[in-house]
């Protein structure tokens, strides 16, 4: 099969071992184009790490195994990690079993528009001391639930418009809980 | 004693020698080499010096030659220093500090290795033998990327890099023998967005369950019971996974039933008062007794609305929990049958869940609604299934779709895959996949009413062609075009162009280095994109995906620029390979300029490696135009540079476009402007 035309004469390599090796200039297509550092290192029992850059323009990091950051041992306060972008999104992503766990005596979000929270199973809230929102319009949407405001549960609109009314069902069901139902 | 007088015992004032040899077994200086060593030594056989055979001179006593290190590699002096790096069965050369008594050598460089070095082991002086030894092994050429580790020389299959393509094309890249940089590579991720798409996660967690699973299906095709455990621990995980997936989608659907079902209750309630008032009223004439009688006649369905408000959250928890076998046998049984992950699986497989997701729901709420129907008789009854099978409603938060008075989601990149960046969101229609499933669910239905029911998972949420082993097969007749094996037919690369606020720009791909792949066919890289249509509403460039239908090409890199909200130019960062392609030549039309650059000057030119030539016009040291004033045929992606003495900076893209057809030439020309 014929091969693409590549620029071996510029790539440069140094081979510190079997193990690991520094390539730059790498004339070898890659998922963002050719490559123009790489530092790849394997374990010997094959847990691979490299960190690259593309002329695509991508810069990746990949290790099998953990990867740790930690900073600021001898900072003595202020910031110690700093992660920003110009113009795009910041994502966080952990997959299969993993999850996103933030940790802090205080932690703080500040959004300057809308916060969306998608759920997908239960959202669990445990507060040791208030709970305080302040927000112009504070809408509930269930079809059962002690948080719902009066005639907003599935039974209650089932009965708005109904002669007994929806307070009727809410009657029933204060009966019910009183009488143990 | 009288020669030794004689000497000068300075290098080179009594005769100097040059020698090459051979670095000796380590087993003889391997006090050196595991961190006992003294100085920069190793013990050599020198050619013409020492005898070819051990049994005159034994490797052992070998005398040892001191290391001369290159300037730039540091003594250790002042901190500064490099390991020597030398390896037994090395060809290194030197001198005698002691000239013709030559008992001193000293090692001044080494010949690289080349490809024809034997990686034998060591067999006597001379003889060139592999330089790994037991404490440092040779690579086993799986994993490790040092695969020619004995030869240096200078040649694209010596000391080759670690490619970073997902599996099924690193050896198209990197040739045989080639790995990737990482098994991750080629992962997709889900980013969080503000509706999240059902269907997205479903794909999400199918397409990286079957990546994983074709790593294993030959170790579990062997019955490896390691591989066969894995399997299962797989399963087990994903069937948790989707079972949370699709939670949130049994919740929806559940609460469009009684949504649905609200304001025919209301509709009943008011039948069966009126009813029963004038079932009273005639009976007694009494209009505060047929009140009452159709207020009691109300009140008596209190407790059969409540207990099926109350039954709502245990509904959705176990019907979750059915779903969950369900899902498990789905996996089981589709893990054989698809050999190429194409975006009409997962709508089959959400389709399957869908209809497992009806079938649960209208049986879990059969008997809750079961108590309703003496009064829904009035308002021409009530089917959950039927209204779930009707309308698409339900599952419009599978899609991650907006509904009525909701907001769209506007997060450009849904899906990033590893090593290759961020991936166009899919666009699927939710009532042809619910179309799907009432198909699927028909067909089962009816073979088991015709006592022939369809074997497997098949048979509880229809017959999907996911759940044959026919679906990769080319000839293959389902449900639906979906055909899940090897392409048989590698169409041209699609261009999408999505993100940036906009939508509708739209171009076709422009092919370079072109090359004959092993199937006679053509592939190539992608050298210019020609827009088609520049779309509207562009207020950031969009993102841009060059993708082909068998997942054949790599490494293609274009970006856009946007001007007055449309998309007015794709430029190619990188061109990639192994595109299927076709050949046709292409000359620059224009050239955008990507950066000005500055201290440019008059006279200033621009020129490219294929001979192309341009007009550059230069204001106030800004490169501000660069025209093509000829037309050159290009078949390679054209590099443009500057040729500049004061100028520094400037970033110039060429873009390409398919070369006119001939109009003929031009016969005459008459110029009607008269003064």
């Amino acid at each position: 099969m014929a091969e693409r035309v590549k620029n071996w004469d510029k790539r440069d390599y140094i081979n510190f071992s079997t193990d690991v090796k520094l390539t730059l200039h790498s004339p070898i297509m890659g998922g963002t184009g050719t490559g123009v550092y790489q530092f790849y290192a394997v374990t010997s029992d094959k847990m691979q790490s490299s960190v690259s850059l593309s002329e695509g323009g991508l810069m990746s990091i990949y290790n099998d195994g953990a990867i740790e950051i930690h900073a600021g041992k001898k900072n003595g306060g202020g910031i110690d990690i700093e992660i920003m972008t110009a113009g795009g999104d910041i994502c966080l992503t952990a997959d299969k079993t993993g999850q996103v766990r933030i940790r802090g005596s205080k932690i703080k979000v500040d959004c300057d528009g809308t916060m969306d929270l998608s759920v997908g199973k239960d959202l669990n809230v445990k507060i040791g001391g208030g709970l305080a929102i302040s927000a112009n319009v504070a809408n509930i949407q269930a079809q059962t639930g002690n948080m719902l405001p009066e005639g907003e549960s599935f039974s209650e609109k089932c009965f708005a418009e109904s002669h007994v009314g929806s307070s009727a069902v809410r009657g029933f069901t204060l009966a019910k809980s009183i009488l143990g139902g | 004693m009288e020669e030794s007088l004689l000497k000068s015992n300075f290098v080179g004032r009594d005769g100097f020698r040059w020698w090459i040899g051979q670095v000796a077994l380590k087993d003889v200086w391997a006090e050196q080499k595991d961190g006992k060593g003294w100085g920069n030594r190793a013990k050599v056989r020198i050619m013409g010096y020492h005898p070819a055979n051990t049994v005159e001179l034994k490797d052992e006593d070998l005398p040892w030659a001191q290391i001369v290190l290159p300037m730039t590699a540091g003594t250790g002096g002042q901190g500064s220093a490099q390991k020597v790096r030398v390896a037994p069965g090395d060809i290194v050369f030197g001198f005698f500090m002691d000239g013709d008594n030559a008992q001193v050598p000293v090692i001044v460089g080494a010949f690289g290795n080349t490809s024809y070095k034997p990686e034998k082991a060591y067999s006597g002086p001379f003889i060139p033998f592999t330089g790994f030894t037991n404490d440092i092994k040779p690579p086993d050429g799986k994993t490790s990327q040092i695969v020619g580790g004995n030869t240096n020389e200078q040649s694209s299959t010596s000391q080759p890099s670690a490619v970073a393509l997902q599996k099924s094309q690193v050896q198209s890249a990197g040739g045989a023998g080639a790995v990737g940089i990482s098994d991750a590579v080629g992962d997709k991720k889900l980013n969080a967005t503000k509706k999240p798409s059902t269907l997205d996660k479903i794909e999400n967690s199918l397409n990286n369950f079957l990546k994983d699973y074709a790593e294993f299906e030959d170790k579990i095709g062997k019955g490896i019971e390691d591989a066969r455990e894995w399997l299962k621990q797989e399963i087990d995980f994903r069937v948790k996974q989707l079972e949370e997936i699709v939670s949130q989608q049994v919740g929806g659907a559940v609460t469009a039933v009684l949504n649905k079902l609200i304001p025919l209750v209301k509709a009943a309630l008011k039948i069966l008062y009126s009813t029963v008032y004038g079932l009273v009223f005639a009976a007694t004439l009494n209009p505060t007794t047929a009140n009452k009688a159709g207020e009691l006649a109300e009140k008596a369905m209190i407790p059969v609305v409540n207990e099926i408000e109350k039954r709502i959250p245990c509904l959705i928890e176990s019907i979750i929990k059915s779903i969950g076998n369900i899902i498990r046998q789905m996996l089981y049984a589709i893990v054989d049958n698809i050999a190429n992950f194409v975006s009409c699986v997962a709508e089959q497989f959400m389709g399957s869940i869908m209809n497992s997701i009806i079938g649960q729901i209208a049986t879990g709420l059969q008997s809750a609604i079961g108590g309703l129907q003496s009064i829904l008789k009035y308002v021409d009854g009530f089917d959950t299934e039927d209204f779930l099978r009707s309308t698409g409603e339900a599952f419009l938060g599978m899609l991650g779709l907006p509904k009525c008075e909701e907001d769209e989601d506007d997060s450009d990149t849904k899906e990033w895959i590893v090593g290759y960046g961020t991936k166009m969101p899919r666009v699927s229609d939710i009532n042809s996949i619910l179309e799907l499933a009432n198909t699927a669910f028909s067909i089962a239905d009816a073979q088991s009413g015709a006592g022939n029911p369809i074997e497997g998972v098949s048979q509880i949420v229809g017959a999907f062609d996911i759940f044959n082993e026919g679906i990769k097969q080319p000839d293959f007749s389902g449900i639906s075009d979906c055909f899940a094996g090897i392409p048989q037919f590698c169409g041209p690369p699609t261009i999408n162009i999505f993100g940036g606020g906009g939508s509708g720009a739209s171009g076709i791909p422009l092919f370079g280095n072109i090359v004959e792949a092993a199937n006679g066919g053509l592939t190539g890289g992608i050298i210019g994109i020609k827009m088609t249509n520049p779309g509207s509403g562009y207020v950031y460039p969009p993102f841009v995906e060059v993708t082909d239908s068998c997942n054949q090409g790599y490494g293609a890199v274009a970006r856009a620029t946007v001007k007055d909200g449309q998309v007015n130019s794709i430029y190619i960062v990188s061109e990639g390979e192994n595109y299927p392609a076709e050949e046709q030549p292409y000359i620059v039309s224009e050239v955008s300029v990507i950066d000005t650059g500055s201290g440019y000057s008059p006279g200033d030119t621009v020129v490219d490696q294929l001979g192309n030539k341009y007009e550059t016009q230069i204001a106030s040291g800004y490169i501000v135009k660069v025209t093509p004033i000829n037309s050159v045929n290009v078949t390679s992606l054209p590099i443009l540079s500057v040729v500049t003495e004061t100028g520094v900076g400037a970033i110039l893209k060429p873009k390409l476009d398919i070369i006119p057809d001939f109009q003929g030439e031009v016969q005459r020309v008459v110029d009607c402007v008269t003064t």
